[in-house]
């Protein structure tokens, strides 16, 4: 009799509470991934969207100083009279990432590519892009002659990525163009 | 009887047992969740002095783009949210301290130091900028 009491009891623990524990466990863990996400996701997107903005003004601006070099810049804006400077665009493509990113007043990762009719991408001296070298872009030829193609994000990890598209008067040889300035930012 | 009573305390054993690794789970779970809200909300406020940092730098930026003659008050806040932090100017640079971080943002030349509360910002001509 003494044996069989022990027997179911010692059933009820393996069964009944166990299984409650787990399922204590499991709702805890699971009201905590439930808040933990509620911390950062929500705002992320929307600041993603509001630093693209910003990043195209504070390109399509003349920048400060108004002549700036890689020295001297406190914000790298990329136009002179209201047109594309190629030599302002060279000086931020040759700019070291990590010095451009608060110039630009982002915390985020960014990419700025140019583009002119067709969607092709446009080349400045041997440069392609402003912004982030993680991202892998595909090129042929070198120097002066370089042929850039468009940017392959499939070599960065990223949970949302924002792409905006400026237009932008540029001055190639003797004729003036509108261009696309294309802006990426991502986390 | 003694059958009675030892039924009873092993009951109470096992509640206890239970109740004791239910209260074990819970304060690890609170542990975590405080260590990683503590570092949402200090990051929360690094961002928001940031974007501090940054609209003073805009205001400042503006200033020396303006024609002379320009003037603008700002009110710099005392407390950014929860974050009590302290700011002050070298020469070519404002520099905003909280805690242990210090987030230094590029200004042009400017007389005059900025102060939380009330900064007037004036161009008297076309290169000097005064803070008062």
């Amino acid at each position: 009799m003494r044996k069989r009491r022990r027997n179911k009891k010692s059933q009820v623990w393996v069964s009944d509470y166990t299984i409650s524990l787990l399922l204590f466990i499991l709702a805890a863990l699971l009201s905590v991934k439930i808040i933990v996400n509620s911390f950062s996701t929500n705002t992320a997107f929307e600041e993603l969207k509001t630093d693209a903005s910003k990043i195209s003004e504070i390109l399509l601006s003349e920048g400060y100083p108004s002549d700036w070099a890689n020295e001297s810049v406190i914000r790298p804006g990329l136009l002179t009279s209201n047109r594309l400077n190629s030599l302002k665009v060279e000086s931020a493509m040759n700019m070291s990432y990590s010095l451009l990113k608060p110039k630009l007043q982002t915390r985020y990762d960014f990419l700025v590519i140019f583009e002119g009719s067709g969607n092709d991408m446009i080349e400045f001296d041997e440069f392609c892009a402003i912004g982030n070298p993680d991202v892998n872009i595909n090129s042929t030829g070198a120097g002066p002659l370089i042929d850039c193609h468009n940017p392959e994000f499939t070599s960065i990890d990223y949970d949302n990525l924002v792409k905006l598209t400026r237009l932008v008067i540029y001055d190639s040889g003797s004729t003036s163009e509108i261009i696309k300035m294309v802006i990426y930012v991502w986390y | 009887m003694s059958i009675i009573i030892r039924k009873k305390a092993q009951v109470a054993v096992e509640f206890i047992f239970i109740v004791g690794l239910a209260m074990i789970v819970i304060l690890v779970l609170a542990g975590v969740l405080y260590y990683l809200s503590y570092n949402y909300s200090e990051e929360k406020n690094i961002n928001r002095l940031r974007d501090l940092g940054y609209s003073l730098q805009s205001e400042l930026i503006l200033a020396s783009e303006v024609e002379p003659g320009y003037e603008r008050t700002i009110i710099i806040p005392a407390k950014v949210g929860s974050a009590d932090y302290s700011i002050s100017q070298t020469d070519n640079d404002l520099v905003i301290t909280y805690r242990q971080a210090e987030l230094l943002f590029q200004i042009p030349q400017v007389n005059g130091n900025l102060n939380k509360g009330s900064n007037t910002i004036s161009k008297t001509d076309a290169n000097t900028i005064v803070i008062s």
